[in-house]
């Protein structure tokens, strides 16, 4: 095994749900605020932040508006937006910054208020980039994407439904055990399958809903963390592979069953020294149940096309022998491009992640996949850094 | 649906801009072209300024007959894409492989039933006039359309 040199010192998550009243603003400030309590620092100590520029608010260079709000003044500062890779590319950023030494201690945040913004309805839209030629003929981004590329998967491999399903109340068993969960009401594969269908092949709980909350999360130097932080979470490999592709004019990517994990996983678990067989507890980027099967395969947990048989088999959840998404996930815990995966990843390496911790976590592999299928992102953390 | 929210009020129309303008003006005249690269003859879809292959900005546009083939679908159950979809309910979105081309393009689909859609069913163009301006190349299953032209 090996390590970035770099840890993840400090997590702070604020509530999550239904938070009206509480603007973007303030649910990342919250996050922040609990980030550096975690980790032992003032805020002035902070001199890298990243951020994501909002959905529902489009911002000017939001870092900036952060950094203000904190009352710091960074060396470094920038806005990544790669939709649900956001946060595993904060976390390989940040690790890069601060093995150059251009920074010492980098903030990563992000929080919004997409279920109950007032911004949308003061400034229109975001503007996705496929109005012309996707948009006029129905498609959502996000979900109606990963329907397309489910509907593939089925016909090439014979994926059952019921697998998909399988993976919604895997997640759901695990929420009901997290106090900061939105969905903590308990999910059978009776209920799953009652459920309407809303973009055939995909069911209701099959699909993430928009949420409000933020996280963050704040990387040093490992050499800081073994003498000064508590319970410091190693970064021992990071992988970003990009498809070329754009969530406008989706075709090729919803049509190949594959995504861009293949290639940074294995970049991912190249410089960590490890594979899959390796992980403890996997975090994968969830829109919607069929990401989570897709990526199963393409991280190497089963050969492609097996995904429905592998999640079949009783695999994931509380009981099987890879626990995935032990959070809850987008789909039962909030939707935060991949902000509360971190985070969970480093409460399980720590420890502490109560009701829902697995024994004997070691080592987490954390994805994000953004863009529909356009681009992916995975970083391995682990307890030890070796 | 205020949980996905990620829906406009009225459906959403092309705005033809300096890349898509001959594109969006040929399916007014209920013609269906492809841009082709001059210098690698490849053909592309949506239209851009370069060749994504060899990054010539040398292209040529190619009419396709519109025959193709169905690689991927999904139906939507439910007006996620706002309140104007309703009455379209259900609808079926589709990606299509033209024959003629080979290109790849999202559409939707004008079928009865689309428990009768499969991946591998054979589709046609049609025409369909949104507004004044601007009219959306949407596809039919190769069997409603031989009863169309023959009604």
């Amino acid at each position: 095994m090996k390590t970035t040199q770099t840890a993840i010192v400090g997590i702070g998550a604020s509530r999550v749900g239904r938070l009206r009243g509480m603007s973007a603003l303030h649910l990342t400030l919250e996050a922040c605020r609990h980030a550096l309590t975690d980790a032992g620092l003032t805020a002035g100590a902070i001199d890298g932040i990243l951020t994501r520029n909002l959905d529902m608010d489009v911002t000017y260079m939001y870092s900036q508006l952060v950094a203000k709000h904190l009352g710091i003044t960074p060396r470094f500062a920038t806005d990544i937006n790669l939709g649900g890779a956001t946060a595993v590319a904060m976390l390989e950023q940040a690790a890069m910054l601060i093995a150059t030494k251009v920074c010492r201690f980098v903030l990563c945040a992000y929080g919004e208020n997409r279920r109950t913004s007032w911004a949308a309805e003061r400034h229109g839209r975001l503007r996705m980039g496929n109005e012309d030629f996707e948009e006029c003929f129905g498609l959502t981004w996000g979900m109606g994407p990963h329907s397309l590329a489910a509907q593939r998967h089925m016909h090439e491999f014979g994926t059952p439904s019921r697998s998909l399903g399988m993976i919604a109340v895997a997640q759901r068993d695990y929420a009901v055990r997290h106090p900061n969960a939105d969905f903590r009401q308990p999910l059978s594969l009776e209920a799953y399958e009652r459920a309407p269908m809303l973009i055939a092949p995909l069911r209701k709980y099959d699909l993430a809903y928009l949420f409000d909350g933020g996280a963050a999360f704040i990387v040093a130097a490992q050499a800081w963390a073994r003498d000064h932080s508590a319970a410091p979470v190693h970064l021992l490999g990071f992988g970003q592979a990009h498809a070329g592709e754009h969530l406008a004019y989706c075709a090729p990517m919803v049509t190949r069953t594959t995504t861009p994990a293949t290639q940074a996983g294995s970049q991912a678990y190249g410089m960590a020294g490890l594979g899959p067989a390796d992980i403890d507890v996997a975090l994968l980027y969830d829109d919607t149940t069929y990401g989570v099967l897709v990526q199963l395969e393409d991280f190497g947990f089963c050969a492609k096309g097996e995904g429905g048989d592998f999640v079949a088999a009783g695999h994931l959840g509380p009981a099987g022998r890879l626990p995935v998404n032990t959070h809850g996930g987008n789909l039962s815990q909030a939707h935060l491009d991949g902000m509360l995966h971190v985070v969970e990843g480093v409460l399980q390496l720590r420890g502490a992640a109560g009701l829902r911790q697995v024994d004997e976590a070691d080592v987490a592999l954390v994805s994000g996949l953004g863009g529909a299928f356009a681009v992916s992102t995975a970083a391995i953390l682990g307890r030890d850094s070796r | 649906m205020e949980m996905w929210k990620c829906h406009t009020g009225q459906k959403p129309l092309p705005v033809p801009d300096e890349d898509s303008l001959v594109f969006w003006e040929a399916c007014r005249r209920q013609r269906l072209v492809v841009q082709q690269c001059v210098a690698c003859q490849r053909y592309r879809f949506p239209p851009s300024p370069l060749c994504p292959a060899c990054l010539s900005p040398r292209s040529a546009w190619r009419e396709d007959p519109g025959a193709g083939d169905i690689e991927t679908f999904c139906v939507y159950h439910s007006a996620l894409a706002g309140p104007a979809w309703q009455p379209e309910l259900p609808y079926v979105v589709a990606v299509i492989r033209l024959r003629h081309t080979g290109v790849q393009m999202l559409s939707q689909l004008q079928c009865d039933d689309p428990r009768a859609i499969a991946i591998g069913l054979a589709v046609q163009v049609i025409f369909e006039p949104a507004s004044q301006q601007v009219v959306l190349p949407k596809f039919v299953p190769v069997a409603a359309s031989q009863i169309a032209s023959r009604a």
